[in-house]
């Protein structure tokens, strides 16, 4: 990283979504990630010792705005998970801020984080490794009310419950069910119940529907968006596929290697996707429309060169084990366009505006709009 | 003679004591060199008929019932000898399966494990294994392949564990490859990378490929020809494009329905209702009826049959066996690989259905 990205701070929220380009049109700004960072020791004691460091996360900065869905797009490796983990303080980031209603969430004393988790909760990937395997779904719900709740009565505790099973399209009777008589799809909405109990404000969804089957991730994403306008919540969606953030975000920001590459509104971004990385994402997930796209092998026997599914190439190699990288841009090893002078190789580029309504970290993009 | 013929397959596993009938009836005809995809979600059975091609069922606990038969190039699969079995499987039969973590030793190296399949299937020395391990691991797209056969599988990306276990089923030079959600655990940019090899060593070795994905999108990218499973049974078949142009079964018109785009926001998901029933606790008639919209009284009594669809409008011949389905005997195995496309499409439609039966109109 050359420099953080102070700027951003002090913008109006109009650099990051400008008014009309997002369904709501949101102003109030709920959540700010300021320039985070995080370091882990991989292994164990032997390569501690080493002290060798993998930076899962390197300086990233992201806004998000009351009542929007904000999707952070990524693969394997790339800080997704660890940014959702570190916005909710499940684990301490080892640099930067996140504030959330402007107070740090880094810095809270245990009182301020307790209320924090009141209005900040999280729907995790697997339902299943994180239910507690020995309470009935009932049972498990109440104990959030308990904890959380006051001092509420347990009539009306249980009331609460019936109330949130139904709310998340669960019946009275999935109360009586332990984690193991559940479905993938009835666990998960009982994730989905278990994060509502509090009456959040903010939801963050760690890839809500990766696990799910195809029929039942279409029940689970019809019920989040219902939940969203409903409840008006503001959620913080991690995901890998593509297609599900073009269904329900407002606006997408894509990591890679730990560093933004590219935020846009949902629209903007899948008309025109701007950084190298995104456009071979979006080759790479785009099985075709509505008719098979390209189903059958090509005429060419020996078939090398066929044809990607979408107007861009696919990406060579994997995403990068984020221990190696060293100087320049995070995505230069991968890209299929790099500069032909060594910008790319020297210095990482920052995200800069690109339009009126996206951010882009590219050299390249920043040399071709300097250039027109 | 087909390559592979799968007639009335019935496979149970036994879970909590009981016997769950996972496969139920499954009738699969599959040429040389075609690639045909299996798609079903969770508890579709697809993953059970696989190990039951394989005969690796029975290690488990599982069986295939009587009357079952799987026929590979004629020889008759159910009930063979294990010694037999086993030149089968990773010869003329290979597998790759979805996590190549626990398919891989992590105490050998990915070459020493390639050359152990080498030598099961091919009698060569050390020298030549290794060549022929060098030359596998560079048939799959592996970097510096003499380099890379000395890496543990954890030195690995997932990746590349991937391509070396493709490079250990391609080393018995098998005439079918069964790829079981071969992409589910990669990466999405890895995943297309990984289709696109399948794709191209099904078309260069001329191999039959079974794919089996939740995924409609993976397999419409590499299969002609399109199964879809569900509760262990097969509700539809046909050419890829046909079926997603125009899906029959209620089923699978909810699945695709349930898919989404990049291109657009689907301003409204129709997913199917409801979940897959278990194994066990199969429903009467039509196995899919309880989730169906278009359920009607007779689809809760009576389970409709795979009928071949005719070129007019739903008037299929109310055949129950789906031998009228498949082509022909033979008459497609001898065709070359760049009449390739043809082959799928010269294979009928079929629905199990009684929105699609021919005779139902008599009935009411």
């Amino acid at each position: 990283m050359r420099s953080p990205d102070k700027r951003m701070v002090t913008d109006p929220p109009k650099v990051l979504a400008g008014p009309g380009e997002t369904r709501g049109g949101f102003g109030e700004i709920l959540l700010s990630v300021r320039d985070l960072s995080h370091r882990f020791h991989p292994g164990g004691p032997l390569e501690r010792r080493r002290a060798a460091t993998t930076q899962v996360l390197r300086g990233v900065s992201l806004d998000l705005f009351k009542g929007e869905c904000l999707a952070v797009v990524g693969e394997s490796g790339s800080g997704k998970t660890t940014l959702a983990r570190a916005v909710l303080r499940l684990i301490r980031p080892t640099g930067g801020e996140v504030l959330f209603r402007g107070r740090n969430v880094l810095e809270m004393s245990p009182r301020e984080l307790m209320a924090f988790r009141r209005k900040a909760q999280i729907v995790f990937q697997d339902p299943f490794g994180s239910l507690n395997p020995r309470l009935r779904a009932g049972n498990m719900l109440e104990e959030v009310l308990r904890v959380h709740g006051g001092s509420s009565s347990p009539a009306s505790r249980r009331e609460r419950v019936v109330e949130l099973l139904r709310l998340v399209g669960l019946s009275e009777r999935h109360g009586d069910r332990y984690p193991h008589e559940l479905s993938g799809g009835q666990r998960q909405r009982l994730g989905i119940a278990r994060a509502l109990s509090v009456g959040p404000e903010l939801l963050v969804l760690d890839e809500p529907v990766s696990a799910l089957d195809l029929s039942v991730r279409a029940q689970v994403l019809n019920l989040l968006q219902d939940l969203q306008q409903r409840l008006s919540l503001t959620m913080l969606l991690v995901a890998h596929d593509l297609s599900v953030v073009r269904q329900v975000a407002d606006r997408v920001v894509l990591v890679y290697a730990g560093t933004v590459v590219e935020s846009a509104p949902v629209e903007a971004l899948f008309a025109d996707p701007v950084h190298p990385y995104t456009r071979g994402l979006m080759a790479a997930a785009d099985t075709g429309g509505v008719v098979a796209g390209p189903g059958t092998i090509p005429a060419d026997p020996a078939g090398v060169a066929s044809e990607p599914a979408g107007a861009w190439a696919l990406l060579p190699g994997e995403p990068p084990s984020t221990a190696h990288l060293r100087e320049g841009c995070v995505f230069r090893l991968r890209c299929p366009h790099p500069r032909k002078d060594r910008e790319c190789e020297l210095a990482s580029p920052e995200l800069t505006d690109y339009g009126s309504v996206r951010r882009v970290a590219c050299w390249k993009k920043r040399e071709s709009r300097t250039g027109t | 003679m087909s390559l592979l013929e799968i007639r009335n397959l019935r496979s149970v596993f036994r879970t909590r004591g009981e016997e769950a009938r996972a496969v139920d009836g499954v009738d699969l005809t599959m040429e040389r060199g075609e690639a045909v995809g299996l798609v079903g979600e969770s508890g579709s059975g697809k993953t059970v008929l696989a190990l039951s091609i394989l005969g690796l069922l029975s290690h488990g606990s599982g069986r295939i019932l009587p009357g079952s038969s799987i026929r590979l190039r004629g020889e008759e699969m159910v009930g063979m000898k294990e010694r037999r079995l086993r030149q089968i499987r990773g010869g003329a039969v290979a597998m790759v399966f979805q996590e190549p973590m626990t398919s891989l030793n992590p105490v050998f190296t990915v070459g020493d494990q390639v050359l152990e399949a080498v030598k099961a299937h091919r009698a060569m020395d050390g020298r030549e294994g290794w060549a022929e391990v060098i030359r596998l691991l560079r048939e799959v797209g592996i970097p510096e392949p003499e380099q890379r056969a000395g890496a543990y599988p954890h030195q690995l990306s997932g990746g590349m564990r991937q391509r070396a276990m493709i490079a250990m089923a391609l080393a018995g030079s098998p005439a079918l490859l069964i790829a079981d959600e071969p992409t589910s655990a990669l990466d999405v940019t890895v995943q297309a990378q990984i289709l696109e090899l399948l794709k191209r060593l099904q078309s260069r070795f001329h191999m039959a490929l079974l794919l089996i994905s939740h995924d409609v999108g993976v397999v419409s990218r590499v299969c002609q020809t399109m199964v879809v499973l569900y509760a262990g049974k097969v509700v539809e078949k046909g050419p890829t494009q046909d079926i997603l142009r125009s899906p029959r079964h209620p089923y699978t018109r909810g699945l695709l329905g349930s898919r989404l785009f990049l291109k657009d926001r689907r301003r409204v998901l129709r997913p199917i209702p409801g979940e897959v029933p278990e194994a066990n606790a199969w429903p009467e008639g039509c196995r899919f009826h309880p989730r169906c919209s278009e359920a009607w009284h007779l689809c809760g009594r009576e389970e409709p049959r795979l009928v071949a669809m005719g070129l007019g409008r739903g008037a299929g011949a109310r055949e129950g066996d789906s031998r009228v389905v498949g082509p022909p005997g033979g008459s497609l195995s001898e065709v070359g690989p760049t009449d390739r496309g043809g082959e799928g499409r010269s294979r009928a439609r079929s629905v199990r259905c009684w929105l699609f039966s021919g005779d139902l109109g008599e009935e009411t």
